[in-house]
């Protein structure tokens, strides 16, 4: 019975072929108290995991949206037919599940008293507390971009109307004018998503206005999967791709909004669209938790993902200090599992395991063609280390049937995770 | 399921050294909480970093449910001594024990199980 236990608990998870009903077996009687905040791959991944596991405890989930928009796959928003509408899932399923959904902002925490306080909805109290709450923008930490700023010169970091507006501009521009990137300093939200974007935008602008580029400046000097990406560069994009990094002035020190041009030392980079992708922290929920340290991250012991800063608190996703794990949708998504695991063990009086966790992320760099990087990490003695001898990315000069097969392992793996997290 | 015992009864030791946990009242003595112990065991984490990608069966995708133990068994160290290979499962497997693969092919092993 254990067995078919612990099965049925993957199962309801979607892992399975018979994944979308969940038989409600009593795994344990806890009445613990907890909630979860952000409705994201780990939020909701984390409500669905528990509810599972503890179906005689109350989860609730806070979001301030009501439908969520993922940002994996949203760079084919940016520069194919992909609809918006292809990125945005809602929680009924959870509801299905048991989960109370609550739809309003959490504007603050206390840590001490355990308590939740929500805009326009009942406060919350909580036994233990899931933080999932992403990234934020640290606006004006890029002299000249502040939310005024992003209306104009879009971040589209956070998926959603951003990328509308930004796809807009380029619906809108003038076939023969460039658009421009800039792109921080790590960490920051997906490593290679930058260079999937401007794969991407290349190929837009290659389809569609032949006679634009795209130049990427570049505060750094080497990226994500960097060798791959200048390869299918070279192939396809010779002609609208353009990278400039740290070394070659390509750092932005300055944004003029209004006059639309970016300045780095020595020049100053005038087009009718321009990307910035601003430097980031954690949500700002986070903040308020106490959980946050100076980095403007958080802290975590990854054997349940508990907050090293305040008891009885666990953070997951992009908003964590996880290196070497990366600011993925699938490491948050298995951050979530992972840290919902230790706290069905917590709250029924057992400790969290070690254990062995893993990320693979797949970046287009044509709407056919994908590149892959891998990674396993131990979370044993307080730290996430990644296994020596595995990991790793695609090889290059690969057959164009790898490139394809990746791109289709992509697809799949992004139906597989929201349907496993939202479906 | 061989390896459900050995792992129902280890984590309980770790119980006495734990304080209280919300407003919950664990007992050694509730049925329940070995219960959690075997579904949030070992192989149940493992396999969680295998339902990010592995679910219903896709043209690039396998469903893990289609191995027997004794397949997937092979398949993961295949993967995982194959020094030339390059696929992401060649690349995952090899930051896996042997042990740990065992745990995992027994996970999966759907004979004699409803689905």
């Amino acid at each position: 019975m254990i067995g078919l236990d612990r099965r049925s608990l993957l199962k309801g998870l979607g892992l399975g072929a018979a994944a979308l009903t969940l038989p409600f077996q009593a795994f344990a009687r806890s009445k613990a108290n907890i909630v979860v905040i952000g409705g994201g791959f780990g939020g909701a991944s984390a409500a669905r995991t528990l509810a599972t596991l503890l179906p005689s405890a109350s989860v609730t989930l806070v979001d301030a949206n009501p439908v969520y928009t993922a940002c994996p796959f949203s760079n084919l928003v940016l520069g194919t037919d992909r609809p918006l509408s292809a990125q945005q899932f809602g929680y009924d399923s959870l509801q299905r599940l048991g989960v109370t959904v609550v739809t309003a902002l959490a504007t603050d925490i206390d840590p001490v008293a355990q308590t939740v306080t929500l805009q326009g909805a009942e406060d919350l109290t909580y036994d233990r507390l899931i933080l999932s709450p992403g990234i934020d923008m640290r606006w004006n930490a890029l002299e000249g971009y502040d939310e005024a700023a992003a209306e104009l010169l879009p971040h589209a970091w956070k998926a959603g109307p951003q990328t509308t507006l930004l796809r807009q501009q380029l619906d809108a521009l003038e076939d023969g004018d460039n658009v421009i990137m800039s792109v921080p300093t790590a960490p920051f939200r997906c490593p290679p998503g930058p260079y999937e974007r401007a794969s991407l935008i290349a190929h837009y602008l290659k389809t569609r206005k032949p006679r634009s580029k795209l130049i990427v400046l570049d505060a750094k000097d080497s990226f994500s999967k960097m060798a791959l990406f200048q390869e299918a560069w070279s192939e396809h994009y010779p002609d609208h791709l353009e990278w400039r990094g740290a070394s070659d002035d390509g750092t932005v020190a300055r944004v003029d909004a209004v006059g639309r041009a970016l300045e780095t030392d020595f020049e100053t980079f005038y087009a009718p669209v321009i990307n910035v992708i601003p430097p980031q922290k954690t949500g700002f929920i986070a903040d308020r938790a106490g959980v946050s340290d100076a980095t403007g991250w958080c802290p975590i012991d990854p054997l349940a993902f508990e907050s090293t800063l305040q008891d009885n608190i666990h953070v997951i996703g992009d908003a964590t200090i996880a290196a070497p794990m990366p600011k993925s949708a699938f490491s948050a998504n298995l951050q979530a599992k992972i840290c919902a695991l230790g706290v069905a063990r917590l709250v029924s009086g057992l400790s969290p395991e070690p254990t062995v966790l893993a990320n693979t992320c797949y970046s287009f760099t044509t709407p056919d063609e994908a590149i892959s990087i891998a990674g396993v990490y131990s979370n044993e003695n307080n730290a996430l280390k990644s296994i020596s001898g595995a990991g790793g990315v695609s090889p290059l000069a690969a057959d164009k049937t790898i490139r394809a097969q990746e791109a289709a392992q992509a697809r799949s793996w992004f139906e597989t995770i929201t349907s496993g997290a939202f479906g | 399921m061989p390896k459900t015992s050995l792992l129902v009864v280890a984590p309980l030791f770790g119980f006495l050294s734990l304080a209280g946990c919300g407003d919950t009242s664990p007992s050694l003595d509730d049925p329940a909480n070995n219960t959690i112990g075997a579904a949030t065991d070992r192989a149940t984490a493992l396999a969680m970093a295998c339902s990010g990608c592995h679910a219903a069966q896709s043209d690039a995708v396998v469903s893990l449910d289609e191995y027997g133990a004794d397949a997937l068994r092979d398949a993961l160290r295949r993967y995982k001594t194959e020094s030339d290979g390059t696929t992401v499962m060649h690349r995952l497997a090899r930051g896996y024990s042997d042990e740990d693969v065992d745990l995992l092919a027994t996970y999966f092993d759907t004979e004699g199980v409803e689905p």
